[in-house]
């Protein structure tokens, strides 16, 4: 097993050079580079910018330089935006108090994740047990109407009913924490000056408070599908016969699901849990430009406006690997529950 | 984001013989219509597909033409006027514009004005279109009297008709859903047979090349390349550059699908027969192998169809999809979101193209869930659990 | 005149100084300069306010560096600007300095320094910071600053030499009229935070993002409290600050200003709307969202439409297409466009009404004509556009599109920024009203910087017309070189004037005026010749000027006292006024 891993880890290095490849060639074809806005300033600025950002280096040069980096020091260059490096820029800058977009790409992805899967294997259950009645419907319903929504519109939409339409503005309270009055927000993950303050209960609900409203829009998306398909995964189960024989055996049918049906509809569901876990980084990344989510992707996303090269190449690279290790995940997943597939 | 619900993927491990034949169309029938909703669904997508194909027909006005009254104010923000159609007897009339102006907000609005009356003619001569794309005419469903005007969804901030906006810019929307999706499945079909049927060293390249594709992070992708289309397309040729993007990322997973489908073919007895036969490998790939995978092809395809619909319109909300004079849905909602509240408070028609969008990806879903249950009722479960890529 | 209105500068300088000595007693606080600098009541529109509280608002973007002399976009000004101060600002008033003196030739200016005074972290401020800070940094040919230029006469710049602790003495080679602005554009860095970057030759990436906040210091009204990178800035109040109200109480009033990075138009509205934030700079279209919550403490500020940018459409008159190029040149053609602009319909349909047109030259609104009787205005006149087309001999077809005398359409593609929304439905509205006479114009939005390629990037370059904004920053009338003298680097109209060849007279004209009141220590006289400079561009299009937006503010009335507004909707205006109610 240990084998399997680590020949799969290192089948990832040639994937991600290509991928590298690959970024680094859709980096050379965008119109202009980061200096060029400077052109509309001063011709000889956006000269001095173009040098000593290397920018004027012909391209295999540079992404020799760069991948250079990467291997020699684990250098991958540095934000030209912002001068520092962009290991720093795009996951590690901030502190303890108030975190660092890498901290909460994962808490908002992991969290959705588990949110979704909380709310829609129950609910895969429910729709499979009451199948074809209308109750099954509305379920399908609401899945498929997460589904048709547009995430942008969906979190747009979502600011515009909490202050417009319910004014959360109106419900204040006295922070013990700060001293001074705060009142419900929307955006961001804290509201007035929470962010750089200690943690405390305080802070973590007021998190709390700012987060559902990501999690629905990151989850509204993938809801369905875990939804649809744990119903699947359990009627499938139903229909085998070794529950018939335990219907038959006279067991209830509450120990007929939930004892021996569940338990075996689970197993391939787990193995899917890797899967998803991009798709909820991709789902960060609307969520965040719009939710004002200190994440990753939002790093990313203000470096592709500015055309800040190397940590677009960065965010590229991260998004892969989480791909890359989310694929990992799942094939272990799914030797782990099947030992057909193990003994391979 | 969206496309995960994109693409049924068998692992070979699953594909059993019994599966994997198509059910008799008899058949095929009785079950898709058991599935009430996607039936009702089905066929709110063929109206509005209908709807869409006629546009120009349907609507009085052009989708770019700016409207203004006679002194050549533009008739900007106009309500939907579809409630304000009044019916004298059986004849439909609307009364003339009348401007308002709120004093408080400064906004200016419409109200009706009974003094003028403009009956509704049906298949009246208006501004010339190609009717299906075709056929050169100038007759239009219904119009009013000149200088009256009907505005069934109201206008935008041009005095643009939103109708003809709406349904014209469903056509590209829709369009650019299945055109993707076709493009993809071309590609998918050829590299993932090619990888499927042959094995060995063609298989491992191109799966390798599948792989790398699928590890691209697909938005990130997107938002790059199409910031890259060259500046000297014209705007009616983005249209195309903006579908082989979309392509660029969603073929992988599809191929993926058909190289599980020849994969487990390929070992099936009538394949091995024909071989044994000697017929040629593009005789047995496209009489004996593609008519099998078909149906399993058209599930996934149609599935593959809102996630790219969603794909088009979160490009053209960031600016970076569909552009002006152009008109797609996604580009209506970006439009709409520039100024969301001020929209959404004084102007909330705008958000009817947002509700087609909303109506047509419900639909498709539907109409591919009630597809794979009607292929085959056992498959439910691999078809579902394979949505993940 | 010249005498006059330097006799009128020293003597401002003199009137706060006066008023502070007689209120040093007042001043309990040792944190204060000897000679603090007294703001009256007159400037406070609320009156003087008390101290604390805490003021919100928005950001649009991180902050790039805290660097105040490397900065050189809006979201890092926003928050550097308040954490500098300059030795005079640009009335003449001293702020730094206790008073300063020009001398008679215009050449020199004698600066005596608040004694006492300290910087932020609590370090004396001593000439040597003034030296360091203009020898060792601005002078500097290894520093990346906009504020470079505006000390540079013909190339040279001026040198600074320490008199005493307190004095400083900066003598250009020359009679220099820019000394006192660049003086007023300048912070005054700490040499101790500082040096050792300068000496190591980094100073360009010192005060980065990352830089502990203790270990940046200047000297205006609030210091950096802590910065996390996508969430907020917060600015706590400067305890050295050097300004006290007539009650000598120490300012500023407000405590602290939290600035959250908020990249996104509609989610800032929604948080003012929201109470979250207490100052709002709204787009046009945010007005009636607004006005609606006026009984919620909202208050919406319009002011006049600015006077300093120019929109513009533009035609490149050196296009590769021979054709569009002889039409391009043609001034009736300009004129005919200019005819054909429907600047109430853009200004209708983007701005909400919110605006005003414009016929010439954005230019600063001291030297601006172009409301004054007879200014040459080619308003919306479809009829007018069509007879100049006619009369260039572009005849209407039975297509309804114009051709040249060759036979071959007019069309042209017209280029705008993708995204950009305004920018492309003026496009559109212009293409829908040109279509009426005739002339097919394709609109096609591109990425900003393909515009900036096709415009600037190669010679001729490649464009054919294009909608964009000139920003002219301060409005500072040498500015305006760059765009319409015929060697400016952003003459990107015609670029062959710049050669020479096919030069119009009204070209030369243009640039001797432009070159004359650079010159020109007078105001009256640089008035006059900017003034015919306005008349001439106005009267030959080389750009079709269309309008400018009002100004607008929105802040929370109900919280936020002695607000007095923004600078390009960013940076806090008297931020150490503000107080809160």
């Amino acid at each position: 097993m240990l084998g399997y891993i680590l020949r799969r880890l290192l089948y990832t290095v040639p994937l991600l050079l290509i991928i590298s490849a690959i970024a680094f060639g859709v980096m050379a074809i965008q119109p202009g580079n980061f200096c060029t806005p400077l052109r509309l300033q001063d011709e000889a600025l956006y000269q001095r910018c173009v040098e000593s950002t290397g920018l004027d280096r012909p391209l295999p040069l540079q992404y020799a330089r760069w991948l250079w980096g990467i291997l020699s020091r684990l250098d991958f260059g540095y934000s030209f935006q912002n001068q520092q490096p962009v290991l720093v820029q795009l996951f590690t800058a901030g502190d303890g108090k108030s975190g660092t977009p890498l901290l909460w790409t994962l808490v908002i992805s992991l969290g959705t994740m588990i949110l979704t899967w909380l709310l829609a294997v129950p609910l895969g259950i429910y729709a499979a047990i009451h199948r074809g009645s209308w109750r099954e419907y509305l379920v399908n319903f609401m899945g498929f109407v997460g589904l048709s929504i547009p995430s942008f519109f969906l979190a747009i939409a979502l600011l515009w009913l909490l202050v417009v339409v319910f004014q959360v503005g109106r419900y204040c309270w006295q922070s013990p924490e700060l001293g001074e009055t705060l009142c419900l927000g929307v955006s961001g993950l804290f509201d007035g000056a929470l962010v750089s303050a200690p943690w405390s209960w305080e802070k973590f609900f007021n998190l709390l408070w700012h987060l559902w409203p990501a999690m629905l829009v990151i989850g509204a998306a993938n809801f369905a599908a875990v939804m649809r398909y744990m119903r699947a995964e359990l009627l499938n189960v139903l229909g085998e016969p070794y529950i018939q024989t335990a219907r038959a055996k006279g067991l209830s049918e509450r120990v007929v699901i939930y004892k021996h049906a569940l338990k075996n509809a689970l197993n391939p569901m787990i193995s899917m849990l890797g899967y998803w876990l991009p798709l909820m980084f991709e789902g960060t990344l609307v969520a965040s430009m719009i939710l004002q989510l200190p994440t990753v992707e939002r790093v990313y996303w203000t470096a592709i406006r500015q055309g800040d090269q190397y940590v677009i190449l960065g965010g590229l690279l991260f998004f892969s690997v989480v791909l890359i290790l989310g694929n990992l995940l799942s094939d272990l997943l799914l030797a782990w529950v099947n030992p057909k597939i193990r003994s391979q | 984001m969206k496309a995960l619900n994109a693409t049924i993927e068998r692992r070979p491990d699953s594909v059993s013989g019994a599966e994997s034949q198509s059910p008799g169309r008899g058949l095929f029938w009785r079950r898709f219509q058991g599935h009430r909703a996607g039936f009702v669904f089905s066929v709110v997508l063929a109206g509005l597909t209908l709807l869409l194909l006629l546009g120009e027909f349907l609507s009085p006005h052009s989708a770019t033409g700016f409207h203004s009254d006679a002194q050549g104010l533009a008739y900007d923000y106009v309500p939907p006027m579809i409630g304000w159609v009044h019916f004298d007897g059986l004849r439909p009339f609307v009364y003339g514009l009348r401007r308002t102006y709120n004093p408080l907000t400064g906004v200016k609005g419409y109200d009706e004005d009974p003094s003028q009356k403009y009956y509704v003619r049906f298949f009246v001569r208006g501004e010339p279109f190609q009717f299906l794309g075709l056929l050169p005419t100038d007759l239009h469903l219904f119009g009013v009297e000149p200088p009256g005007q009907l505005f069934l969804f109201g206008t935008d901030r041009f005095g643009r008709d939103l109708w003809a906006r709406t349904l014209i810019g469903g056509r590209i929307s829709l369009g650019i859903g299945l055109l993707v999706v076709l493009i993809s499945l071309a590609l998918g079909v050829f590299l993932g047979g090619l990888s499927g049927y042959y094995g060995s060293w063609v298989d491992t390249l191109i799966q390798r090349t599948v792989e790398v594709a699928m590890s691209l992070p697909r938005l990130a992708l997107l938002l790059a390349l199409s910031a890259a289309l060259p500046p000297q397309l014209p705007a009616s040729s983005r249209f195309w550059g903006i579908a082989l993007i979309l392509a660029v990322v969603a073929w992988a997973p599809l191929a993926r699908v058909v190289r599980g489908q020849f994969l487990a073919l390929r070992e099936e007895g009538f394949v091995q027969a024909a071989r044994a036969l000697g017929l040629s490998d593009m005789r047995i790939i496209f009489k004996h192998i593609v008519p099998n995978t078909l149906s399993y092809l058209i599930v996934s395809a149609t599935l593959a169809v809102p996630g790219v619909i969603l794909l088009e319109s979160v490009l053209s909300f960031f600016g970076f999809g569909i552009q002006e004079p152009l008109v797609s849905w996604g580009l209506l909602m970006g439009d709409l979101q520039q100024n969301f509240q001020y929209q959404i408070q004084f102007h909330p028609w705008l958000v009817i193209p947002g509700f087609f969008i909303f109506v047509s990806v419900l639909a498709i879903n539907y109409l591919g869930d009630a597809l794979r249950d009607a292929v085959d009722p056992f498959t439910i479960t691999q078809g579902a659990r394979n949505q993940t890529r | 005149m010249k005498r006059k209105l330097c006799a009128l500068l020293v003597l401002t300088a003199m009137l706060p100084a006066l008023i502070a000595g007689t209120s040093i007693s007042m001043a309990q606080s040792t944190n204060l300069p000897n000679t603090p600098l007294v703001v009256s009541t007159v400037q406070m529109p609320d009156g003087p306010g008390q101290r604390g509280g805490t003021l919100t608002m928005d950001i649009i973007d991180n902050p790039k560096t805290f660097n105040p002399i490397t900065q050189n976009e809006a979201s890092s000004s926003a928050v550097t600007s308040l954490m500098n101060s300059t030795l005079i600002d640009n009335t003449g008033t001293p702020l730094v300095a206790e008073s300063f003196e020009v001398s008679a030739d215009q050449t020199s200016v004698t600066l005596l320094l608040r004694s006492g005074m300290r910087f932020s972290d609590g370090t004396p401020v001593t000439a040597e910071d003034v030296v360091f800070t203009l020898e060792d940094v601005i002078f500097n040919p290894q520093v990346d600053s906009t504020l470079t230029d505006a000390w540079q006469v013909a190339g040279l710049f001026p040198a600074v030499e320490e008199l005493d602790t307190q004095t400083v003495r900066i003598t250009a080679p020359m009679p220099f009229s820019g000394l006192l602005s660049a003086l007023a554009s300048t912070p005054i860095l700490p040499k101790h935070l500082l040096a050792s970057s300068v000496q190591v030759g980094r100073f360009n990436s010192a005060w980065g993002v990352g830089t502990p906040p203790e270990k940046i210091a200047g000297l205006g009204p609030f210091r950096l409290q802590s910065f996390t990178p996508g969430q907020q800035v917060i600015l706590e109040r400067n305890p050295y600050y050097f300004k006290i109200d007539e009650n000598g109480v120490q300012l500023p009033y407000l405590d602290r200003i939290i600035m959250p990075v908020v990249t996104d138009d509609n989610v800032r509205l929604l948080r003012f709307s929201n109470g979250q934030t207490d100052i709002y700079p709204p787009r046009p279209e945010d007005v009636p969202v607004l006005r609606q919550r006026s009984n919620q403490g909202v208050s919406v500020i319009v002011q006049p439409a600015g006077t300093v940018d120019s929109n513009v459409i533009a035609f490149n008159q050196d296009s590769e297409d021979p054709d569009l190029r002889v039409l391009f040149r043609e001034v009736r053609f300009r004129q005919a466009m200019a005819y054909a602009a429907n600047r109430a319909g853009m200004i209708s349909a983007n701005l909400n009404g919110l605006g005003e047109p414009r016929y010439g030259p954005g230019i600063a609104a001291t030297f601006w004509i172009g409301d004054q009787p007879g200014f040459p205005s080619f308003e919306f006149n479809l009829k007018e556009a069509s007879q100049l087309l006619d009369e260039l001999g572009l005849k209407v077809g039975s297509d309804g599109w114009r051709s040249f005398p060759n036979g071959r359409r007019v069309e042209f593609t017209l280029l705008t920024v993708q995204g950009s929304t305004v920018l492309t439905n003026d496009a559109l509205l212009f293409a829908n009203d040109l279509a009426k006479i005739g002339i097919k114009a394709n609109v096609r939005p591109l990425d900003l910087n393909a515009v900036i390629d096709q415009l600037v990037g190669s010679r001729p370059p490649p464009f054919e017309a294009v909608r964009i904004t000139i920003t002219g920053g301060s409005g500072d009338p040498n500015l305006l070189r760059a765009v319409y003298q015929s060697t400016g680097a952003l003459h990107f109209w015609k670029f062959s004037d710049g050669a020479g060849e096919d030069v119009p007279d009204w070209q030369r004209q243009v640039d001797q005026l432009l070159e004359q009141q650079a010159q020109s220590l007078d105001l009256a006289e640089r008035f006059s010749l900017l003034a015919e400079f306005q008349r001439l561009v106005a009267q030959n299009q080389p750009m079709i000027f269309l309008y400018n937006a009002q100004g607008l503010e929105a802040y929370r009335a109900d919280r936020v006292g002695n607000f007095t507004g923004t600078t390009e909707n960013t940076t806090l205006l008297n931020p150490e006024i503000v107080f809160r109610k």
